[in-house]
């Protein structure tokens, strides 16, 4: 999945208005007259400028900043075609050797970003705010996705101590990379029996809750999971990359975990540009 | 004082699994390739009277923090990420303690990383495990210079110091 157009329009109106920011601060400072304009205009906005040059320059700096922060949130959409192009050929190295149905369907590369504030978090089928959780407790927020079209769409707490989901606790405990697989993990469907939904749920992090509107809305439980922390600058946690499948291991287990520590290193210097 | 050259450390097999238990949940984990150094040396220094192992990494590039532990012991360890960058020990007059001097120093600065404010523990574990690794190496290195009279063993160190000194 690569960035959409509304990505790419917020990145360069951001670029846009940032520049346009800068002039007009330039123009302000410098010369007022560098702004095209007739000479008895010139002449006013010249006064007024000098007048008001205080407030003009702190609402253009601010002006500046807010659209800079933005730009540096987004990211330039090249580098996102660049990450999902590289989680593609990732995804296509793991699990070509599977069918076209299963490939699309049942075996996902996802990169999460890790977020302090999220307002609503998503997919969870339940009230997300339980357990002492908060909208501001840090969230894993999925924004990439090899494998099926969708990016993901469910949102995972990342607290010190509220962690849920596998990624939550990969991006939390200390150890950078962390597997797991059967037979902690039981094949979920509609007929598994009350016991087994608990056991993965537990084996998962996730709320019993959460397992069974998976499977009341028809969407498959992973039974093998890898999922390894992105530290940018080697310290700072930006995220998670985590493969899921409905395979009890990886078909290509030596060529995935060869490759995943060095998408994780290409990634980790990708990602210095999204703050 | 001499520097050694590099040894560099099999990565693929200082990641082996480990089981871990998170929350309650038995998981399967890996040092993460931040944490992993891709090489170890030693240098001795016969004025001080001290040995330094270093440690090197693929992603670096960050201002380091010496940390005196106890006597003529003291860590390098980088400012933001708080790896293990290298360990100043005093020498051994045996010289077969050198491995137990650095192993239970490392395993010290485990033990206590969060008591000091060090909060790394993967990465000093990693390091234990990659110094153990290459280890031989390292000391015959060690032990080339000594017997080329490039550092004289004065004192010899107890293994595992307390760590109760202030960084400098």
């Amino acid at each position: 999945m690569k960035p959409g157009t509304l990505h790419t329009v917020v990145y360069w109106g951001a670029m846009s208005f940032e520049f346009l920011a800068s002039f007009l601060l330039v123009a302000a400072v410098c010369e007022p007259a560098m702004i095209h304009v007739n000479h008895s205009t010139t002449l006013g906005f010249r006064a007024w400028t000098q007048q008001n040059l205080n407030a003009i320059g702190i609402v253009l700096s601010a002006a500046i900043f807010v659209f800079r922060s933005i730009r540096a949130f987004v990211g330039p959409p090249w580098l996102w075609i660049t990450i999902s192009e590289i989680l593609r050929e990732f995804h296509t190295a793991v699990f070509s050797e599977l069918g076209e149905w299963e490939f699309a369907n049942h075996h996902r590369v996802t990169l999460y970003r890790y977020r302090r504030f999220v307002l609503w978090p998503t997919g969870r089928g339940r009230w997300p705010f339980s357990g002492g959780r908060f909208p501001w407790s840090g969230w894993l927020v999925p924004v990439l996705r090899a494998g099926p079209e969708s990016p993901g769409s469910t949102v995972w707490c990342a607290h010190e101590t509220k962690y849920d989901g596998f990624c939550g606790a990969v991006f939390r405990m200390q150890a950078g990379t962390a597997e797991k697989g059967p037979p902690g993990l039981p094949d979920i469907s509609q007929d598994s029996t009350e016991g087994e939904i608990e056991e993965y749920a537990r084996n998962t992090f996730v709320d019993p809750i959460t397992i069974r509107n998976r499977i009341a809305r028809g969407k498959p439980c992973a039974r093998y999971y890898l999922a390894i922390r992105i530290l940018v600058d080697s310290r700072k946690r930006w995220g998670v990359l985590m493969i899921d499948s409905r395979e009890e291991k990886l078909p290509r287990a030596q060529v995935a975990t060869h490759r995943f520590d060095q998408v994780c290193e290409v990634l980790s210097h990708l990602l210095k540009r999204v703050s | 004082m001499e520097k050694s050259l590099w040894k560099f450390v099999d990565t693929k097999r200082l990641n082996a699994p480990r089981e871990e238990v998170v929350g309650d949940v038995h998981v399967t984990v890996y040092f993460g390739p931040d944490d992993m150094p891709a090489a170890v040396t030693g240098e001795t220094d016969s004025e001080k009277g001290v040995i330094r192992i270093f440690f090197r990494y693929d992603s670096e590039g960050e201002a380091r923090v010496r940390r005196v532990l106890g006597e003529r012991r003291s860590i390098l360890y980088g400012k933001k990420t708080k790896r293990i960058y290298g360990l100043e020990l005093p020498s051994d007059s045996s010289q077969s303690r050198i491995s137990a001097n650095v192993v239970s120093t490392l395993n010290r600065i485990q033990e206590t990383s969060r008591e000091i404010g060090l909060e790394r523990v993967e990465n000093y574990l990693a390091a234990k495990q990659a110094y153990e690794q290459v280890s031989p190496q390292v000391e015959s290195l060690l032990r080339s210079y000594y017997d080329r009279g490039v550092a004289r063993p004065t004192v010899t160190g107890e293994p595992g110091g307390s760590i109760d000194s202030r960084s400098d």
